[in-house]
């Protein structure tokens, strides 16, 4: 039965059976998982292909070992990035890495909270929260946050004065904030209140670089919108670098140019990356270059294609593809599509309806949809089924069938993380010439986007609720 | 599908050609064998087995006689479960107690055979075997070659470097 004489017993078992031993061997350190799979990768290049394999189920083993509910699915866990930036083995390293104490941390804290809560009022949110050092009234570098593919999810975490408690702030919606109140001993919810105006808080957001954590902190004054980017060490928790995000130009009056502005919370970014997109004056939106601090500050402009005079509209959403070469902002009835790689906007589209503050865009939808911005549409006539459009790609108007339920338009494959081409790109993009051609661009796919919406009108149908 | 059949005993041919006749009751831990006696009715020639010779065949049904009475496990069960310990009951414990040809042999034979927990027992035996032990122990262990070249070694030290020290 063995494969050759030669070839040693273990090393002729089956990907499968190595899998299931993997598995095990887990499971039998379960304050370090990884220790087995890492040591048998240094055995032999069989076995470190068998280890590093991103679909093998031994990391996802190690990850239950470390608390992950059983049911999780990559899709619903991983960075919604391309495939490629999808595996089980991140996964564990993050959730691993986040347990750990950081660097200057009493050891000797009570016990790791490392346990996965879902409170009451946010099944579909999984969160994790890492030791909480015991300095009451101090504002944490904590939280992480794992959500479904698309969904919104911020949060910040406050000890209350006893030490006892951490108060986790996540954000919903646009409109509604909630504060949940964890028993940090036990990492169940104690409370949970409703906010419905925006309180000053900070986020943060879950990326898949164990290496550094972007975070926004947002303080809102009476004269001007202030909104600071920080990147914290994720093994040190010190920050790294704080970028000020201010939108208000000098001089004006915030009550004037308030509305032209993106909210502060809506800071994609990319762990991958080195950018993020904020609002900006005039209906254009800024794109930030975080982590090279020999550049920081404004690296690129995107313009709003259909601005009319100093009639600048407001995005109230700003989405980044998880490939890292769409930018999304969604007006009040339409969205317009940038494509930062090439420096030009790939259109802009109106539903014909009015879309509402909470509806949503998929920026990457799940496994086997193409890299880009979605949007799920509902046809007429089509008995209510849900149906998937694109709104990005090269292939602009062609359909593809995805799923009986389900069609779409694959985009282009993976594009190009920003870089200094991109940057570079954006500068240029941002002159005279450039705006003029994406313009154009732009009316020319209104056009064609016109041409197809008459014949088969949709309506935007939200998909993350 | 055929009518169930009441037959007691089944027979199984190893590929060294060796028969060996078998409770029926003892033959249905395969999912296999249980599938085919399901789907051909009464058997009344051999059933080869043509992966498994003699004498792990016969190590296989020694288990399977163990075992006869254990609970089976629900089909569309989440086999979750099963993976959280890797503790082995003394029975399993001696009956694993073999050379490694032997024991990746039978754990071959569980798997064509489809006896999970029998499968599950040769891993966890093999799991237990690494359990504490440095890459070389290891490679000496299961008379494993170390084929990466130095530099291969060292970059896979720095892709663990995360691991460390923690």
């Amino acid at each position: 039965m063995m494969a050759t004489t030669q070839t040693p017993p273990l090393l002729s078992l089956p990907n499968e059976i190595l899998y299931r031993i993997l598995e095990f061997a887990a499971y039998n350190d379960a304050h370090k998982p990884h220790n087995a799979i890492l040591t048998l990768s240094l055995v032999s290049r069989r076995l470190y292909k068998v280890c590093s394999d991103e679909n093998g189920s031994s990391w996802r083993e190690a990850c239950l070992a470390l608390g992950l509910p059983e049911r999780s699915r990559l899709a619903d866990i991983a960075y919604p990035g391309p495939h490629e930036h999808r595996c089980w083995r991140e996964v564990y390293k993050l959730i691993w890495c986040w347990s750990q104490p950081f660097a200057g941390e009493d050891g000797d804290v009570k016990s790791l909270l490392t346990k996965m809560v879902t409170p009451e009022t946010a099944k579909k949110t999984r969160r994790a929260l890492r030791k909480l050092p015991q300095t009451p009234g101090k504002k944490l570098k904590i939280v992480m946050a794992m959500d479904s593919p698309g969904s919104k999810y911020e949060a910040d975490a406050l000890q209350d004065e006893t030490g006892e408690y951490v108060e986790i702030y996540t954000r919903f919606s646009h409109r509604h904030h909630r504060a949940s109140l964890l028993d940090i001993n036990t990492a169940q919810l104690s409370k949970s209140i409703n906010y419905s105006t925006k309180i000053p808080f900070s986020t943060s957001k879950l990326p898949t670089n164990l290496h550094r954590l972007p975070s926004t902190l947002n303080k809102e004054t009476s004269t001007q919108t202030i909104h600071r980017f920080t990147l914290l060490s994720l093994p040190t928790g010190t920050p790294l670098r704080t970028l000020t995000l201010t939108t208000s130009p000098p001089g004006r009056a915030l009550a004037a140019h308030k509305t032209r502005y993106t909210t502060g919370f809506e800071l994609p970014f990319l762990a991958t990356s080195s950018a993020i997109v904020s609002g900006g004056p005039d209906g254009k939106l800024l794109v930030w270059n975080y982590f090279d601090g020999s550049r920081q500050g404004i690296v690129g402009v995107l313009p709003d294609p259909n601005a009319t005079g100093d009639f600048a509209r407001r995005y109230h959403g700003v989405r980044v593809s998880g490939c890292g070469r769409y930018v999304l902002g969604v007006l009040s009835d339409r969205v317009t599509v940038w494509d930062v790689v090439r420096g030009e906007c790939c259109g802009s589209w109106g539903s014909g309806r009015v879309v509402g503050k909470g509806r949503e865009w998929m920026v990457d939808l799940k496994d086997g949809f193409g890299e880009g911005v979605w949007v799920v549409v509902r046809e007429e006539g089509e008995e209510g089924e849900l149906e998937v459009a694109y709104l990005t790609g090269e292939e602009l108007g062609e359909e593809e069938s995805i799923t009986e339920r389900l069609r779409g338009v694959l985009v282009e494959k993976m594009g190009r993380a920003w870089g200094w081409v991109t940057v570079n790109g954006l500068i240029q993009f941002g002159d005279g010439v450039g705006a003029l051609v994406a313009a154009l661009f732009a009316i020319l796919v209104m056009g064609v986007w016109y041409v197809w919406g008459v014949e088969r009108p949709v309506v935007w149908q939200n998909l993350l609720i | 599908m055929a009518t169930p059949s009441t037959q007691a005993t089944v027979k199984l041919q190893s590929n060294d050609n060796v028969v060996i006749e078998v409770e029926r009751a003892i033959a249905e831990r395969s999912v296999l064998i249980k599938n085919m006696l399901e789907d051909c009715g009464e058997v009344t020639d051999a059933i080869p087995i043509s992966n498994v010779n003699e004498s792990i065949l016969r190590k296989v049904i020694e288990w399977c006689e163990h075992h006869k009475n254990d609970p089976v496990a629900a089909e569309n069960e989440n086999d979750d479960s099963r993976k959280k310990t890797t503790d082995i009951d003394e029975w399993d414990q001696k009956f694993m107690n073999v050379d490694q040809e032997m024991l990746f042999e039978i754990i071959l034979a569980a798997n064509f055979l489809d006896i999970k927990p029998l499968l599950d027992t040769g891993c966890k035996t093999v799991a237990n075997m690494i359990k504490g032990k440095s890459p070389e122990e290891i490679r000496k262990l299961f008379n494993i070659q170390n084929d990466f070249t130095p530099e291969e070694e060292e970059q896979i030290r720095r892709e663990n470097e995360w691991a460390e020290d923690r």
